[in-house]
């Protein structure tokens, strides 16, 4: 599944409307995989604050690829801790990437 | 009310408002080029231009002129006795729709990005009614996705709305057009990427450089996309 949300995200061009979409693929996800709610619920709200932050305004390509870049690799790094089914790791993952995003809210 | 029934705009009036919009556009520093690297547009669309209509608000000899182009449009367009209110489209829309509301007369709304609250209109603020004949308000449209979705809103709010009324219209994505025809949607405009070429030629505003990647960009968006790491598909 975390690789469905990567596919959407680059079939529909990296840009606002690709998060769009993500955000609530993610959403719908967290909802279906109560087991890994907490993973998609994390990923919808990035997706969710990339289109806030940028929408409407002048996104430069680097941004956009750097933002692409972190989206991937948080997503990867989930989908390999929930693959090992390691608890702990899981927990650690989570925490480590809403760390990051809260302090780029704030 | 006063009922004012369509009449269309002499086609030189019409291009005088455009060539008068774009002028202004670029006199505000609303028009931006990209430098080394592109800007990526919603449906990830590379573009070497962003344009940023939000700056006509701070602008009151500008703001005006351009809302009675709005108001003139409107009229010679759509026709004021064949709508009962304007939406603004949140954010952006909202000013231009208050504008375009006082110099009309016609009651106004505006329709939240998402809902707040419950029921068909929780995405609507202000007095609707199913069956109200609404024209929605945007700053400008580039690939027509916003539009889809907040005349949706407005749909499911039983609200009747077939016109959508801008500033700036890129103009240069078929599938726009198309996407909004098969909506029910007709799309009106003060100007576009045409007209800010033409003033930039006629101004000589821009380096040579910045115009013809410009150009090259209105006459095949997709390609030069693609070409500069962008999408080449627009999506919705």
């Amino acid at each position: 599944m975390f690789s469905t949300i990567l596919t959407t995200l680059t079939e529909q061009g990296n840009g606002i409307h690709a998060y769009r979409s993500v955000a609530r693929l993610a959403y719908r996800t967290a909802i279906d995989r109560p087991d890994q709610a907490a993973a998609f619920f994390l990923l919808a709200t990035i997706a969710d604050a990339f289109v806030e932050r940028h929408e409407r305004m002048p996104l430069l390509s680097k941004e956009a690829e750097q933002s692409f870049a972190t989206f991937r690799s948080d997503l990867e790094a989930l989908g390999a801790a929930y693959e090992r089914q390691d608890t702990t790791e899981i927990l650690a993952v989570l925490n480590r990437i809403s760390a990051a995003h809260a302090a780029d809210l704030i | 009310m006063k009922e004012v029934s369509a009449m269309p705009l002499a086609p030189e009036t019409r291009a005088d408002y455009a060539r008068r919009t774009a002028r202004a556009l670029l006199q505000i520093g609303a028009v931006e080029t990209a430098q080394d690297r592109p800007f990526i547009l919603s449906s990830g669309i590379a573009s070497p231009v962003y344009i940023n209509v939000r700056r006509v608000i701070s602008y009151p000899a500008i703001r005006e002129m351009l809302m009675g182009f709005a108001t003139e449009i409107l009229d010679a367009e759509i026709g004021r006795d064949r709508i009962d209110a304007v939406a603004g489209a949140e954010t952006a829309g909202i000013p231009f729709a208050a504008w375009i509301a006082a110099l009309s007369g016609l009651p106004m709304q505006y329709v939240r990005k998402r809902a707040q609250g419950f029921g068909p209109a929780a995405r609507i603020e202000g007095v609707s009614s199913p069956g109200q004949r609404v024209l929605l308000v945007e700053d400008l449209t580039t690939d027509g996705a916003s539009k889809i979705r907040f005349c949706e809103a407005l749909r499911q709010a039983g609200m009747e709305i077939s016109d959508v009324l801008m500033l700036f219209h890129y103009d240069i994505f078929p599938a726009t057009r198309t996407a909004l025809a098969e909506r029910g949607l007709r799309l009106h405009a003060l100007a576009n990427w045409r007209d800010i070429l033409a003033a930039t030629e006629e101004q000589q505003i821009f380096t040579p450089a910045e115009r013809s990647r410009l150009a090259a960009f209105i006459e095949a968006p997709l390609d030069w996309s693609a070409a500069h790491g962008g999408s080449r598909h627009i999506t919705f």
